[in-house]
């Protein structure tokens, strides 16, 4: 094999990776610009339409303007929803990775116990827990507060579960250097092993973000204030018996979107080949 | 290869420091907690207390507005001769074969866009917009796209030569599960994708390089590098994926209610009917204690099997 | 540093003012899909309200839909209900099943009482004779049509009856391809359908079901017959696809659909669709009587600390005059006979203003068709399961509807 015949091998080699990431991407995107392309559609435009047009007949904005004027408080719902998600990122990352890094690399009695008992949360549906935690939630005079919005939710079995596999990877090595040197415990922990979990934190980052940006039926539940919703309840208003706009409710959907793409895109960049792993060399 | 220790690492005494064993356990146990304890405590009164609750709210007739009452067994007597429950629960072990695809489609999709290339934040994004589009949009385009005779799948379908006849894809006994299930595939894809692109950022890159000098190529480094070093995250998705997948509930009842009749109706959607249409919250308390001994069952199995190295 | 006596006398009357604050009665008050629509509307309510009663402070929140069955019985597992909430028929049916709502007779004179609709009333008083919610808003039914489509399928008469409606529905399918509602394919709207048909449902002691008769049978043959063709949507089987049949309709892929507050929703969506279309009176089947709908009511709770000021309030809210007010801002219909007479709809719209008139006329001769049973979710499962049994699957409908009955009539005698 020549060094031509080796350039032409990777060019199409490439070619044909990116074909395959063409194709999952329309898979994945196709519906969302559909999602899009009628939030910018004006009213006498068939959304229906086969093949389906991408671009507007009738661009316009006003969509966006109604759907953000009808839902009463959106802007603060923004703020809200914004509180709510930073507050369950902070608990979150730092609860879980503890709990996370005890599971993987410490031993202690009844550490296999405490991580059943902690997986098994995960594995009780919402709507029966539903009634048992509003009590607690009372119990605790958390109700109509951000706090009670954040806590239920903000340390999971998931986010457990998900540093201690990252936290299982980690070389043994590291550990018994820094214990040599006389670092403690909570050294190892915070100045070794939890900046090595970079892209667990990332994911944890978007994924906390994610889900407590598109809570809906938790806040409506605790909150009693409605200035205190949250965006995903402030799209509610925007399909009801008295309204029912599809073009609105894409708008008010695609703006709600926004936010949590700009936290997936800062964060995914720690998700890059080689990021980390100089690190690990030790 | 290097083997990194999957084994929880005991604490190393420290050289010519015996100490008595008694204090050491006291220590290792103190430390252990000490690390936990933030977690737990918020675990303990947002989950485990209000699951307790729960479970004892099964052997109950409860509707909310009066005490609840004591009636042993009852509850769980009656699940077995509901004929809708019994059909939920096929429903949503159906519902478990998502798991596998998912577990394999996500996995490649994170090794194709985990590199550095031109666009690849791109594919990310849209790899990922299934998660973030909101739940109303969701239901609003795959209705759309569903629909019967006038959705785009059929007229784009119809178009060919083989297809006579609109696909009832949403509105028949069997195709409305399958189809469901589906648009929670194309939802998920991009959820465990960023799991598993955190994981191969732990794959320390001397392997690799190692493989390529040895002249693996790249499905070879794939097996052999990249597979074993990605285990505790593929134990992961499977694990939390089937956990996902036995809780289905937002996606089907956004999409078809459950129907046509109970066709897609899964467990804890006959949860949410008993509780809060029927008010008959001690029975739907029961019916959710035995989808988490079914959960339990198939994690530990799950476990058992997949983390075989990491388990000690 | 001292306090002088300004500031003393200051922090007494601050006092005075928390503790005649926290002495006030609060009313909770829960309302469903009405916000943002009608803010102005409500709050203009409560501040009157609070204007004549010193003391009593409404504290509004309204709630989506599909979030409201949730937040209120978790909220009852709290022993923290709101003290008013809107409900419909089904919800009342289930919450009062549990001993839920206050007999409102207990706290409302019969002279008020009267001044509403004796149908409504009766849509929302128990078999043990409570009333427990008091009626707010309704409709009467108002259909509706693509005009052009009609034409083009060479379709003069505006169908009245169910019989009607299936031809109707066939021919404009066969001419032109496009698909009909032929609404009687969800449980509740089926129960309404065989009594506009003149056909029993339950016996006269209300304890039994009846409905299992050939021509029950031969309605939803017809309606079978329209699914299998492909003339309906067979989403609209089992289903109250309420935001997908504005959509279906406001892109021309369904000619037909009733209910007069879905017009604006069709124009919002589809001004052009919204041009072609003209309104008629609704299904008025066999006996001429078109449905009312039992609407949206107004109930307080058992949990309410004030349950003499709530019943004031939502006395209140549904009163002749704000009724009225009610009907100028949305095509609803008054719960008081007396409101309907005064009514003098005005809107700009010329459809919405016809749709109004039309439906101020159904309220004089329809009737409400809900049935007050026991375990209405259940029975009304039950009765849908067969519907789709039946329209999707091919099953035989009278053999489907002796099921119905003989399961309906099981759980019945066993209450």
């Amino acid at each position: 094999m020549t060094l031509r015949d080796l350039k032409v091998r990777r060019v199409i080699t490439k070619a044909l990776l990116y074909a395959v990431m063409i194709v999952v991407a329309i898979y994945t995107v196709g519906p969302f610009v559909w999602a899009i392309s009628t939030a910018f559609k004006g009213p006498g435009e068939n959304v229906y339409a086969f093949p389906p047009r991408i671009l507007p007949e009738e661009p316009t904005l006003s969509n966006f303007v109604t759907a953000w004027q009808r839902v009463p408080y959106f802007g603060q719902y923004f703020i809200n929803s914004l509180l709510i998600a930073g507050g369950s990122i902070l608990i979150n990352i730092g609860a879980s990775s503890m709990a996370g890094y005890a599971l993987a690399r410490l031993q202690f009695p009844g550490r296999s116990l405490a991580f059943w008992i902690i997986l098994s949360t995960m594995m009780i549906p919402f709507q029966v827990v539903m009634i048992p935690l509003f009590l607690v939630v009372l119990q605790l005079g958390l109700l109509n507060t951000h706090l009670g919005v954040i806590l239920p939710t903000a340390v999971t079995a998931f986010s457990i579960f998900l540093f201690r596999q990252a936290f299982l990877k980690l070389p043994k090595e590291l550990e018994d250097a820094a214990r040599i040197d006389g670092c403690s415990e909570w050294g190892i922990y915070w100045r070794i092993m939890l900046p090595l979990t970079k892209p667990t934190i990332a994911t944890m980052v978007i994924f906390t973000f994610v889900s407590s940006w598109g809570e809906f039926l938790w806040p409506l539940i605790v909150l009693r204030s409605p200035r205190m919703y949250t965006v995903a309840v402030g799209l509610a208003y925007l399909q009801s018996q008295f309204s029912a706009n599809l073009r609105w409710i894409m708008a008010g959907s695609v703006l709600a979107t926004v936010p949590v793409l700009i936290v997936f895109l800062a964060f995914q960049r720690y998700f890059i080949e080689g990021a980390t792993a100089g690190a690990l060399k030790g | 290869m290097e083997p990194h220790s999957q084994q929880p690492v005991r604490t190393a005494p420290r050289a010519g420091q015996a100490r008595p064993a008694r204090r050491n356990a006291w220590r290792l146990a103190t430390v252990g907690w000490s690390f936990l304890a933030p977690a737990f405590l918020l675990i303990l009164l947002f989950h485990l207390i209000p699951a307790a609750y729960a479970i004892i709210l099964s052997f109950t007739e409860y509707d909310s507005i009066s005490a609840p009452e004591f009636i042993g067994f009852a509850n769980f007597r009656a699940l077995m001769k509901d004929r809708l429950f019994v059909n939920a629960l096929k429903n949503t072990l159906f519902y478990l074969l998502v798991t596998p695809v998912l577990l394999v489609v996500s996995l490649l999709v994170a090794v194709l866009v985990n590199r550095r290339m031109l666009g690849v934040s791109f594919f990310r994004v849209a790899y990922y917009l299934p998660v973030v589009t909101p739940a109303v949009a969701t239901a609003i385009v795959w209705s759309f796209i569903f629909r019967s005779p006038n959705g785009l799948l059929n007229q784009f379908l119809q178009q060919l030569p083989f297809v006579d006849g609109p696909i009832h894809f949403l509105t028949s006994s069997s195709l409305a599960l399958p189809s469901v299930m589906s648009v929670e595939m194309w939802k998920g894809i991009g959820y465990y994708m960023v799991i598993f692109l955190a994981g191969l950022q732990a794959i320390p890159s001397e392997l690799r390089d190692a493989a390529v000098v040895d002249g693996a190529n790249a499905v070879q480094e794939f097996f052999y590098v990249t597979l074993p070093q990605l285990w505790p995250s593929i134990t992961f998705v499977a694990i939390v994926s089937s956990m996902a997948a036995l809780r289905a509930f937002d996606l089907p009842y956004i999409m078809t209610g459950g129907g046509p009749g109970h066709a897609s109706e899964t467990v804890v959607m006959r949860i949410y009917t008993e509780a809060f249409e029927r008010l008959n919250i001690g029975y739907a308390a029961a019916e959710g204690v035995i989808l988490f001994l079914i959960t339990l069952g198939l994690s530990y199995v799950n476990m058992r099997m997949l983390e075989r190295r990491d388990m000690t | 540093m001292m306090l002088n006596h300004k500031s003393l006398s200051l922090a007494l009357v601050l006092t005075l003012l928390v503790v005649s604050v926290a002495a006030a009665q609060t009313i909770e008050f829960w309302t469903v899909d009405l916000s943002p629509t009608f803010n102005d509307y409500i709050n203009g309510m409560i501040a009157e309200f609070e204007a004549e009663n010193p003391g009593v402070r409404i504290d509004w929140q309204d709630v989506p839909f599909s979030a409201m069955q949730q937040r209120l019985l978790t909220a009852y597992a709290g022993r923290m209900a709101p003290d008013v909430v809107n409900l419909n028929q089904e919800m009342v049916s289930v919450v009062g099943d549990g001993g839920a709502l206050v007999d409102l007779k207990q706290y409302i004179s019969e002279d008020e009482l009267a001044q509403y609709s004796p149908g409504l009333i009766e849509a929302y008083t128990n078999r043990q004779g409570q009333l427990l919610a008091l009626p707010w808003y309704s409709s009467g039914s108002v259909s509706f049509y693509n005009e052009e489509i009609l034409n083009r399928a060479g379709v003069s008469d505006i169908p009245t009856n169910y019989d009607e409606l299936y031809e109707t529905i066939k021919t404009v399918y066969e001419k032109t391809g496009i698909q009909g509602y032929f609404p009687i394919l969800t449980a509740r709207r089926f129960i309404w359908a065989l009594q506009k048909e003149g056909i029993a449902v339950l016996d006269e002691t209300g304890t039994k079901a009846v409905f299992n008769t050939p021509e029950a049978a031969a309605l939803l043959e017809r309606a079978r017959e329209l699914v299998q063709m492909g003339a309906i949507p067979r989403e609209t089987v089992g289903n109250e696809i309420h935001r997908e049949l504005v959509d279906l309709y406001a892109s021309e892929q369904i000619w037909n659909m009733q209910g007069a507050t879905m017009l604006p929703l069709v124009k919002e969506n589809n001004p052009r669709t919204y041009e072609k279309t003209v309104v008629s009176h609704g299904m008025m089947g066999k006996t001429g009587h078109p449905d009312i709908s039992s609407g949206w009511a107004l109930a307080v709770t058992t949990q309410s600390r004030a349950p003499q000021v709530a019943a004031d309030w939502v006395v209140f809210v549904t009163n002749t005059e704000n009724l009225l007010r009610f009907t100028e801002l949305a095509s609803i219909m008054p719960t008081r006979p007396e409101a309907a007479e005064l009514m003098e709809p005005k809107f700009d719209d010329p459809l919405l203003q016809k749709a109004t008139e039309l439906q101020v006329e159904q309220m004089r001769i329809g009737r409400v068709y809900d049935i007050i049973i026991p375990r209405t979710g259940e029975l009304f499962e039950i009765l849908e399961e067969q519907i789709v049994l039946v329209c999707l699957e091919g099953k035989n409908a009278q053999q489907a509807l002796n099921e119905v009955v003989a399961e309906w009539n099981r759980i019945l005698s066993s209450l």
